[in-house]
């Protein structure tokens, strides 16, 4: 049965920008989906660049600046479980190309899971 | 203490007074009961529901949030206790009709948090957009129940700098009271 995660934050204009996300309370995180939603100032949708997510374990996917647009709509993913502790989160690298900054809105759909089983698939 | 000083005191307490932010509506919990873990037998009517059930039954909501405002809703069932299984937010430009979005800092049923990373406080780094739920999201929340503090609490801003007219669309199936509260 899948739970949702929101997190959100800002990345400051022509900048790389790091989002860390943690799992709640007891409970690692397994994610299965996701969708990136970016907004402006003004709140319009924009798109800018992710560079890499990473976890605990490792790399997750190294994507090498590619579009946003690519999860504005919900996507399947398989990154490896994800924890509540620090260093034990996802780690989204952003690079916002603009001269303004954005906010950057991320949704995950997945399951609770164990805290055994965080860097594990 | 002298006449300016008095008059500079009482023009600044004023312009506090002018400041002060809109009321906003609040959430009241009386005797709605607690959150619970779900027997076996409960689980697995619950799941049976969600997996085979066809019997839908909706819930909507039609409100209009104003600019840069917050504002909680509550969504009760009619009778019973009601498991959602689809959630649809639309959210528009009260004025334009164009596509626009607000924020979600928090979901829950009798104070039991149903979103993942909630740590007590809605602030603006645990925020998710109503884009998720542009198309009709599967979603996995408490049973709630058709009382007061019962109902499915969603606490919702408004980031725009313009109103938005907002339609939210609950759809699920019913149950037993006794069942209000589990997961």
């Amino acid at each position: 049965m899948s739970k949702i995660l929101f997190a959100s934050g800002k990345c400051k204009d022509n900048e790389i920008s790091k989002i860390k996300i943690f799992s709640g309370r007891s409970s690692a995180f397994r994610c299965s989906q996701m969708q990136i939603n970016v907004f402006d100032e003004k709140m319009n949708p924009v798109d800018i660049f992710l560079s890499k997510i990473s976890s605990f374990a490792g790399t997750e996917m190294e994507l090498e600046n590619l579009s946003t647009s690519f999860f504005s709509k919900v996507r399947d993913v398989s990154f490896r479980c994800f924890g509540n502790s620090a260093n034990q989160g996802l780690v989204f690298e952003f690079f916002n190309p603009f001269r303004y900054p954005v906010t950057v809105y991320i949704s995950l759909i997945g399951q609770e899971v164990s805290l055994n089983l965080v860097g594990k698939e | 203490m002298n006449k300016e000083q008095v008059i500079k005191d009482l023009k600044q307490l004023l312009n506090s007074l002018e400041t002060l932010p809109e009321k906003s509506h609040s959430m009241m919990i009386g005797n709605a009961g607690l959150p619970k873990m779900g027997n076996q037998e409960e689980d697995e009517e619950l799941q049976k529901l969600r997996e085979t059930s066809r019997d839908y039954k909706y819930l909507g909501k039609e409100f209009v949030i104003s600019a840069n405002a917050s504002h909680t809703v509550e969504f009760m069932s009619l009778v019973g206790g009601f498991l959602s299984k689809f959630l649809t937010i639309v959210v528009k430009n009260a004025e334009s009709l164009t596509e626009a979005m607000i924020e979600i800092a928090n979901i829950s049923v009798m104070g039991d948090p149903q979103l993942v990373n909630f740590n007590g406080v809605t602030d603006s780094t645990q925020r998710g957009t109503s884009f998720l739920f542009k198309d009709s999201q599967e979603v996995n929340f408490s049973v709630f129940g058709a009382c007061n503090g019962q109902g499915l609490n969603m606490s919702l801003v408004n980031p725009n700098a313009y109103d938005v007219k907002v339609s939210i669309i609950v759809s699920g199936f019913n149950t037993t009271n006794e069942m209000v509260g589990v997961r």
